[in-house]
């Protein structure tokens, strides 16, 4: 399986999506500056305490990754579909389940990696800059700090389940704007505050998305055996 | 005999339409056996179930002596195959591209992939991105990759579209060199009868989805297809000498200068021995087979329904 996943790694040159990802970080970080700005300038703020600032952080972080989980989709599935190279693959003496797997694993994997060390690392430097500029009004106890850090882990792998869900939807038409769409819609709906209220402010909203996210990469690789490649 | 690839009423359909109807096939091994039929006919899906692309809805394959199931991958590793038009990871090179199949086939000889290169005529492009590509060197490239493991069993879908007619008398040769030196089996499919001919040693004819000949090239040779072609203006004494001097009965008269003599007795220098002997002029004499054509267009349109 391992080996697997280095090949898809090495077939899309993925190596070079590190330097999106650091483009991504830098996005959010600039999208974190501009909240702070708009919003001081009309005298609310999001970012009043840690705890608001960390979930600030944690969305935009998770709706980035989100939607690049589904250009990920895009190219290790959708588009090998769509340019037919399915049909090489799909040759080989490898059972099909396996190499979708792997691409499933890979990107899952990816997202969550890239969801925890962004999350981790935009909080770090939000706190540097709180250091010197002080807009933050409250101190960062221990308690928040710890209390952010236990759930990262379990918000992210509910996040990189989540942006499988695109799967099911894109592979139904096997398009590229369909798979992407959906992961912007999943977004929008899950962080759209009505009276206050986010769905993804209760914690086992995301989580169960992301258990429908393992669910819906189960049932495209359960059938893969019987279906005809044309 | 041992068959590298047998079918039996293997089908395939689609909610009503029948595909590909029980097809009972067998490729022998060590031949190379022509797949042919018209666009449509249903030779790419019967390839694509050997493949294990397309699944048969009715009968069976056996390969190697197996069967065929939905999880026999291991059978996948002793086949090489170009299914309808050769599909690469186009931003990657050839040698990428080759190096990747080798991974995934789990064929790890270095040598393997300048070989194959070399065999298609491709080294001083592969470094080239495939994207960059015209479709005749898609099509070498392709045969590169599906030979470059050494299978057993070669699988080819109309392998010479898109190339011009020196690259196909190359390839002709590269699939003889496969079979004999090799001792590849291959099963090459395509429309073009006349190429089909010169290579194959047996012929599968398919039509509407339906294996309607399955005959070896030495049986078309024998069926007594062979003729001499004599050509001549005095039609009169030519006969006379056919029928006196040789004693030759199955000719046949088409026009006012041709002959053709069915008889096998008599050798093309004999014959002209005796009409010279007789004074009698000869414009042209020369051995003809009714061509694999004929009788591939006289199967066509004999079974009702014209291609």
């Amino acid at each position: 399986m391992l080996k697997l996943i280095k090949l898809e790694i090495k077939k899309f040159k993925l190596a070079g999506y590190l330097k999106t990802v650091l483009f991504i970080n830098l996005g959010i970080m600039i999208a974190l500056c501009g909240i702070y700005f708009a919003e001081k300038s009309e005298g609310i703020s999001t970012l009043g305490t840690y705890k608001e600032s960390f979930e600030m952080i944690g969305i935009l972080v998770r709706a980035a990754f989100i939607v690049f989980a589904s250009v990920l989709i895009s190219k290790l599935i959708i588009d090998e579909y769509r340019n037919n190279t399915i049909s090489i693959l799909f040759t080989y003496p490898i059972n099909r389940k396996k190499i979708m797997l792997a691409k499933i694993l890979l990107i899952a994997g990816f997202t969550f990696v890239n969801i925890l060390l962004s999350s981790v690392f935009i909080g770090f430097m939000f706190f540097l800059a709180d250091l010197g500029l002080n807009f933050v009004p409250e101190q960062l106890t221990s308690g928040t700090l710890t209390e952010s850090i236990i759930q990262m882990p379990l918000i992210a792998f509910a996040a990189a389940g989540m942006g499988l869900v695109p799967l099911y939807f894109g592979m139904i038409k096997k398009s590229v704007p369909v798979t992407i769409v959906t992961s912007i819609l999943l977004i929008s709906l899950t962080n759209t505050t009505v009276d206050d209220f986010t769905l993804s402010k209760v914690l086992a909203i995301p989580i169960v998305l992301g258990f429908i996210g393992v669910l819906v990469a189960y049932f495209s690789v359960r059938n893969i055996d019987h279906v005809d490649i044309d | 005999m041992t068959y590298i690839i047998q079918t039996n009423q293997l089908t395939k359909s689609y909610k009503e339409s029948h595909v590909v109807s029980n097809v009972n096939m067998k490729v022998k091994k060590g031949e190379i056996y022509g797949f042919l039929g018209p666009n449509g006919a249903g030779k790419t899906t019967v390839m694509k179930m050997l493949t294990g692309l397309v699944k048969p809805t009715g009968g069976s394959i056996e390969i190697f002596g197996e069967k065929l199931t939905e999880t026999s991958y291991d059978l996948f590793a002793r086949m090489g195959s170009i299914i309808e038009y050769p599909v690469f990871y186009d931003k990657l090179t050839a040698k990428e591209n080759l190096a990747l199949h080798g991974e995934y086939m789990g064929y790890y000889d270095k040598q393997a992939i300048d070989e194959a290169l070399k065999l298609v005529g491709l080294t001083s492009i592969s470094q080239k991105s495939v994207k960059e590509f015209s479709l005749g060197m898609k099509q070498r490239l392709g045969i590169a990759r599906a030979i470059m493991t050494k299978p057993q069993l070669l699988i080819l879908d109309e392998p010479i579209n898109g190339l011009d007619p020196v690259g196909i008398k190359e390839l002709r040769s590269l699939f003889q060199m496969l079979c004999h030196e090799y001792e590849m089996t291959l099963l090459i499919s395509s429309h073009i009868l006349g190429e089909i001919e010169l290579i194959a040693d047996t012929i599968g004819v398919i039509k509407e989805g339906r294996l309607i000949e399955e005959v070896s090239m030495k049986d078309i040779r024998d069926r007594n297809t062979e003729y001499i072609e004599l050509s001549t203006e005095q039609t009169k004494k030519a006969v006379y000498v056919l029928e006196e001097i040789l004693a030759i009965t199955n000719y046949k008269l088409l026009d006012d200068s041709i002959i053709r003599i069915y008889s096998t007795e008599h050798t093309q220098r004999d014959i002209s021995k005796a009409l010279i002997l007789n004074d009698v002029s000869i414009e042209a004499l020369s051995k003809k087979n009714h061509s694999l054509e004929d009788y591939f267009l006289s199967l066509i349109n004999g079974g009702g329904l014209s291609a």
